[in-house]
C-alpha cells in the first residue's frame, strides 16, 4: 500500500517463528489485538503463538481485503457525497465472491482458520467460516460428515441405534 | 483406520460454543443429526439457544407437534429465540400454549415468532420478560391479568392477530423500549353487540417506526406521543367485495386524524385503498404544509384511479408536503376490484387538469428532486401514468427520474419513452434512469 510508511507497522509473529509485517489498521481488524494496542500504545511486536505462520498469513490476507474494500467504498463515498447505491451492491458482491474464493480450502485448514478467527476474535471472517463449516454439514448423512471431517465414530452400534431412535424424524432424509 | 485416527479430526477439537455456532446455522434437523457422529457430539445440539420449527409437512422433517415438544424437552436452555411456521388442524389445538409454556420454563426468550395458518387459535402469551422482538401472524392472543408490558421489547408484529382492546393497549403502554411497531389487528369479538372500533393510542417515548393497519373500519389509532417517530406507514384494508360508502368515510375521517399527530415524520407511505378513504372524506385546507419534517413520500398500490377525488388528494397530499424530496410509487398490492366494480361512480379527470398549478406547491416548485417508479409490466405504467404526468408537468426542480420494472424487456422503456416525449416538462435537465432485473443501462436527456 501505498501510504503503509506513514501508519505505524505493527510486527506479528506465527508459533513458528516467522514474522509478519502489517499496518496498524489492518491489525486493528483482529479484536484481540485491537485491545492489546488500546491497553498499551506503543507496543509495536506481537507474539501469536497458537497461530501458525501458513494460518497467519491467510487470515491476515483476509484482514487486508476488507480494509481495502472499506477504503475504497469510504473514499467513493467522500468523492461523491453520498454513495451511489448500484456502485456500492457491485463493491459488495465482489467483497462476497472474493470470500467465496478464499473459503476454497481443506477442512484441516477450515477448522484452523476457525480457531484462529475465534482466538484473533476476527469476527468477519469467524462468521465466514463457521458458515462455511455449516454448508459442509447441511443436507449430509452422518456417515458424509464423518468422511468429511474425519470423525472417529467411537459410539458402540447400540448406541448408535438408541440415539437415532430418541430423534427417528431427523433421520428420516439421510438413510 | 490408524490413519483416520491419527489426529485428523479438527472440527470436534474446536471449542464447544463454537461447535454450537456451527449447529445454530444449520436446520434443527441437521443439528440433531451430528448426535450420532461420536460421543463428543452426543449431546452438543441440547446446547442451542434456540431453533425454527417448520410444521407444515412438505417442508420440513419436523412434522408433528411432539417432535417440537420433544426437542424444547432436550434443549438444556435457557432458549433464546423460537421461531414456528404451521398450519393448524383441528387435531392439534392446544399443542400452541403448551410450546409457549415450555420456553417460559426454560426463561430468556428474546426472539419469539409464531406464524400460523388454518384454525384460528387462541394462547395466552406468558409474560417473557427477557422478551425483544415478538412477531405472531394469524392467532388470537390474551396476556397474563397482572400483564404490564415486556420490559425489554423493542420490535413488536403482529399481522392478522385477534386481541382485546385492553390487552393491544396495556401491550403498547407497558412497552416503553417499543422501536417498532407494526400492526394490523381485528377485534377479539367481533360479533358482539358492542360495535366499537379496536381504538390504540401510542403513547412510546422510543418508537422510531409505525406500520398501521385501519382495517375495514373496526380499528382506530392515536398517538399521544412519539417524539422519534420517523417512518410511519399507514394502510387501510384492501378488500374483495366492494365496499359500503358509510365504511370508506369513516376509515378516511379516522385516518385524517391520524395524519394529524404525525406531522414530524420524515417518511411517510400510504396504499391506495388509504388515498381511496381520504378522497372520500373532504381534507380540510388546514393540512396545508402541514408535514414540514416529510422528506420521501411512497404510494403503494395501483393508482389506477384516474378519478376526480382520488386527485384532489394526491394534490392536498403534497401541498402539505413543503420540503418533499423523493415520491415514490409503487405497483404492488393488487386491488380486489373487478373491472367497472369501483365503490360508487367513477368522475374522470379530462386531460386538461394536468396543467400547470400556480400556488401553493412549494414541493413541486422547488424541493422534489427525485421520482422512483416501481413497476412489473405494461399494465402498471397505464394505471400509474396519470400521476407521472402530473408530476412531470409540475415539479420543476426534478433531477431524477428511476424507473424500476421486470419482465417486459423492451416494450416498457420505449412506451416510457413515448410517453415522457410527450409531455411538456417543468425541469428540462432532469434525467432518466432505466434499470430492470437483468440489464442495466442509463440514458440522459
Amino acid at each position: 500500500m501505498a501510504r503503509s510508511s506513514t501508519e505505524n507497522m505493527i510486527t506479528l509473529m506465527s508459533s513458528d517463528g516467522e514474522e509478519f509485517m502489517v499496518t496498524e489498521k489492518v491489525a486493528r481488524e483482529c479484536t484481540t489485538i485491537r485491545n492489546m494496542l488500546e491497553d498499551d500504545c506503543v507496543i509495536t511486536n506481537i507474539p501469536l503463538p497458537n497461530v501458525t505462520s501458513d494460518i497467519l498469513s491467510m487470515v491476515i490476507e483476509y484482514c487486508m481485503e476488507h480494509v481495502a474494500a472499506a477504503e475504497k467504498a469510504a473514499a467513493e463515498t467522500a468523492e461523491k457525497g453520498s454513495s451511489s447505491a448500484p456502485a456500492a451492491a457491485k463493491a459488495n458482491k465482489d467483497l462476497e465472491e472474493w470470500d467465496k474464493a478464499f473459503m476454497n480450502v481443506d477442512v484441516y485448514t477450515l477448522c484452523d482458520l476457525i480457531l484462529a478467527a475465534n482466538y484473533l476474535n476476527v469476527s468477519g471472517l469467524l462468521d465466514l467460516t463457521i458458515q462455511t463449516a455449516a454448508n459442509l454439514i447441511k443436507g449430509k448423512s452422518p456417515e458424509q460428515i464423518r468422511k468429511t471431517f474425519h470423525i472417529q465414530n467411537d459410539l458402540s452400534l447400540e448406541e448408535e441405534e438408541k440415539i437415532r431412535s430418541q430423534t427417528p424424524w431427523a433421520f428420516e432424509k439421510s438413510e | 483406520m490408524r490413519r483416520m485416527m491419527s489426529g485428523a479430526d479438527r472440527i470436534s477439537v474446536l471449542p464447544e460454543e463454537t461447535k454450537v455456532s456451527i449447529l445454530s446455522l444449520l436446520p434443527i434437523a441437521d443439528a440433531v443429526r451430528t448426535s450420532v457422529l461420536s460421543h463428543s457430539w452426543r449431546h452438543l445440539w441440547t446446547l442451542l439457544p434456540g431453533f425454527h420449527a417448520d410444521l407444515n409437512p412438505r417442508s420440513g422433517p419436523i412434522r408433528r407437534p411432539e417432535n417440537v415438544d420433544r426437542i424444547l424437552s432436550s434443549l438444556c436452555g435457557p432458549i433464546r429465540h423460537f421461531s414456528l411456521n404451521c398450519s393448524l388442524l383441528a387435531s392439534q389445538p392446544l399443542c400452541l400454549q403448551h410450546f409457549l409454556d415450555l420456553i417460559f420454563q426454560k426463561d430468556g426468550l428474546c426472539i419469539l415468532s409464531l406464524q400460523c395458518t388454518g384454525l384460528l387459535v387462541r394462547v395466552q402469551l406468558p409474560y417473557f420478560y427477557s422478551l425483544k422482538n415478538l412477531q405472531l401472524s394469524c392467532i388470537s392472543i390474551s396476556l397474563p391479568s397482572d400483564f404490564c408490558g415486556f420490559k425489554q421489547l423493542t420490535s413488536l408484529k403482529l399481522y392478522h392477530v385477534v386481541i382485546s382492546q385492553q390487552d393491544i393497549q396495556s401491550l403498547i403502554d407497558g412497552s416503553k423500549k417499543l422501536t417498532s411497531i407494526q400492526l394490523r389487528i381485528h377485534h377479539y369479538n367481533h360479533d358482539a353487540a358492542n360495535k366499537q372500533p379496536l381504538s390504540v393510542t401510542f403513547n412510546c417515548p422510543l418508537l422510531r417506526y409505525l406500520r398501521f393497519n385501519f382495517g375495514n373500519e373496526d380499528v382506530e389509532g392515536r398517538i399521544v406521543s412519539a417524539p422519534c417517530l420517523e417512518s410511519t406507514h399507514v394502510t387501510a384494508s384492501t378488500v374483495r367485495y366492494i365496499p359500503r360508502l358509510e365504511d370508506l368515510v369513516s376509515v378516511g375521517a379516522a385516518s385524517l386524524k391520524f395524519m394529524a399527530d404525525i406531522a414530524h415524520v420524515s417518511h411517510l407511505s400510504l396504499n391506495f385503498h388509504l388515498l381511496m378513504c381520504l378522497s372520500r372524506v373532504d381534507v380540510p385546507c388546514t393540512l396545508q404544509n402541514h408535514f414540514r419534517q416529510l422528506k420521501c413520500l411512497k404510494l403503494i398500490g395501483e393508482m389506477c384511479c384516474t378519478d376526480r377525488r382520488m386527485y384532489k388528494v394526491l394534490c392536498c397530499l403534497l401541498r402539505s408536503m413543503p420540503f418533499l424530496e423523493r415520491l415514490e410509487l409503487q405497483c404492488r398490492e393488487p386491488l380486489g376490484y373487478e373491472e367497472g366494480e369501483h365503490p360508487n361512480e367513477l368522475d374522470p379527470i379530462p386531460p386538461y387538469e394536468y396543467k400547470k398549478k400556480e400556488d401553493g406547491y412549494l414541493c413541486l416548485n422547488q424541493t422534489l428532486r427525485r421520482l422512483a417508479i416501481f413497476m412489473k409490466n405494461l399494465s402498471d405504467l397505464d394505471d400509474l401514468i396519470w400521476m407521472i404526468h402530473f408530476i412531470l408537468v409540475n415539479a420543476n426542480a426534478l433531477e431524477l427520474i428511476e424507473i424500476t420494472y421486470s419482465y417486459d424487456r423492451f416494450k416498457v422503456k420505449s412506451r416510457i419513452i413515448e410517453e415522457l416525449c410527450q409531455v411538456e416538462k417543468a425541469s428540462t435537465n432532469a434525467h432518466v434512469v432505466f434499470e430492470d432485473t437483468r440489464m442495466k443501462y442509463k440514458r440522459y436527456r
